[in-house]
């Protein structure tokens, strides 16, 4: 910090003088900002901690009530999960294959084809939400997990993320292992996802919290109550029970523990999101 | 690298890209302009009259289109104030970048349960508003802060010596500098701001207050009615208006980053 004033001060006329006020001048402003900051993190964080606070008021009580007394939200519990994990790692899979060849293979077509992956991808879901319908009736997958697995397996989101991760993989390291091997299959496996693992992790991550989160799509695709995920069933609890806050903590623990787990790698995927 | 057997691993991707996404929506072309599923009868742009008539549609549009007018500009606003902020602190505060993203990974349905306990003394849309801000608002910061650290720092080296203020340096050099990230978390922004019907069934139900009757709301209305006619016609008509925005936004970011260099 104090290296740079003097950087600067080589083009000032009077560097001493000038060079104090403005340092003095700029830790105020660096200290307010960094107080304005944490205070605004705090304000984010505070839902969180207050969940945390409000569920073990009672202590355990309501966590065993959730667990013992509600078959219902642990059946949610269960079908969220089911849902989740069924759609993050079926998406990864098919998208890794599908980023190396938008990334990595020329051919005819490539570039529309990719376009067509940003354009549904940026669609709102209200408008994917009827096609999605008709879908799940005509396959029969109505009122089965399947009708969410499916198409959350196959959302743009995953292949586009990683695409753009996967440019940065650099084509020697590709030509130099086929000198190994002609599978390009083993050389995704052994090479590339190693390298992209933070771009796969992320992936991972945000397909899982998308579906973990959804609301409107199994209101729409569903309608038997035992399949549907936890999110539609903590809208029924009432506001204020001690007994919502259990299970909102036990709700949220899923992605807050991947999240806390993972976080450098999705930090680092989110990087080449932005990159367009 | 060429290989030409390479090219069938993109063909699960596709095939199921295709199958749920791309087929069923030119399906769905098929439903805005035929009479009904029994006739199939071809109507040219009759259902389109037959929606703009409808005085729920106009009032869910009307509402859809306030909220994401209101809450996209907001939350660019803010969001770049404190990237610019934050972009000096990002090493000595990481504790402020990991909560900024929390919000983007933590349930609806947690929010609201808070919400409802406490905060329920705003209106309807002003709380679906600052819901809004406060989940996304995180997530346009992260992307904004990665472009702006992966700024070449010597640009605005040049022009602080040029005699360019704080000012002048944010707006004529940092800001067209991120403009691609820019455009990138302006679309993300809209889309989000779509979003909101989630906070706002779990906080409000199928048949909410009138100020926050939201297209998703008329949609899954006629949903229950299975009204395939109205429901792709609305859809199709939303998807036009999305991808004009976003079509105005990109020539207008190519003008502004291409007159600045």
């Amino acid at each position: 910090m104090v290296k740079k004033e003097g950087k600067r001060g080589f083009f000032e006329k009077k560097p001493g003088k000038k060079l104090y006020k403005r340092f003095r001048k700029k830790s105020i402003v660096d200290a307010a900002a960094s107080v304005l900051l944490v205070l605004f993190a705090l304000f984010i964080v505070s839902p969180v901690l207050i969940v945390a606070v409000r569920s073990f008021s009672e202590g355990v009580q309501p966590f065993v009530d959730f667990y013992v007394w509600k078959p219902a939200y642990l059946r949610g519990l269960a079908n969220s999960l089911i849902i989740s994990l069924s759609a993050s790692l079926g998406t990864v899979v098919v998208s890794v294959l599908a980023a190396y060849v938008f990334a990595k293979v020329k051919f005819k077509g490539r570039g529309v084809i990719f376009y067509l992956y940003i354009i549904v991808m940026m669609m709102p879901f209200q408008v994917t939400l009827l096609p999605q319908y008709i879908v799940s009736r005509r396959f029969a997958l109505y009122d089965t997990p399947w009708a969410m697995i499916l198409p959350g397996i196959f959302a743009p989101f995953a292949a586009f993320l990683l695409t753009q991760v996967m440019k940065s993989v650099p084509d020697e390291l590709i030509e130099a292992a086929r000198l190994d091997t002609g599978s390009t299959l083993r050389i995704i496996w052994h090479i590339i996802v190693p390298t992209i693992r933070p771009g796969i992790i992320c992936a991972l991550v945000l397909s899982f919290t998308e579906q973990w989160n959804a609301v409107a799509e199994p209101i729409i695709l569903m309608e038997t109550r035992e399949k549907y995920p936890l999110a539609i069933l903590l809208n029924e609890i009432q506001p204020g029970d001690v007994l919502g806050f259990a299970a909102t903590l036990m709700f949220f623990l899923a992605p807050l523990l991947l999240f806390s787990f993972f976080e450098d790698e999705v930090m680092e995927g989110l990087g080449d999101y932005g990159l367009k | 690298m060429k290989k030409k057997t390479d090219l069938l691993l993109l063909l699960p991707s596709l095939a199921g890209f295709l199958t749920f996404f791309i087929v069923p929506f030119v399906y769905s072309f098929y439903y805005a302009f035929t009479e009904n599923a029994f006739t199939k009868k071809f109507v040219w742009f009759d259902n389109f009259k037959r929606l703009f008539e409808n005085e729920y549609f106009k009032l869910a549009m009307k509402n859809t289109g306030k909220f994401t007018v209101l809450a996209v500009p907001s939350v660019m606003a803010i969001s770049l104030i404190l990237a610019l902020l934050l972009v000096r602190f990002a090493t000595r505060l990481p504790f402020v970048k990991s909560a900024l993203f929390l919000p983007v990974i933590l349930p609806s349905a947690t929010i609201v349960m808070l919400w409802n306990a406490y905060i329920s003394t705003f209106t309807p849309f002003h709380s679906l508003l600052l819901i809004f801000l406060w989940k996304y608002g995180g997530l346009n910061v992260m992307l904004m802060l990665t472009a702006l650290s992966g700024m070449d720092k010597s640009m605005i080296e040049a022009a602080r010596i040029d005699g360019a203020n704080v000012f002048q340096q944010t707006v004529r050099v940092t800001l067209p500098n991120i403009a691609p990230t820019l455009f990138f978390t302006f679309i993300l922004s809209v889309v989000n701001s779509l979003k909101v019907f989630r906070e706002s069934y779990l906080l409000y139900g199928n048949y909410p207050d009138e100020t926050v009757y939201m297209l998703q709301n008329f949609l899954n209305n006629h949903f229950a009615k299975l009204n395939y006619q109205y429901i792709s016609t609305a859809a199709i008509f939303f998807a036009v208006i999305v991808y004009t925005v976003v079509a105005v936004v990109f020539v207008a970011e190519k003008k502004w980053s291409e007159s600045i260099w």
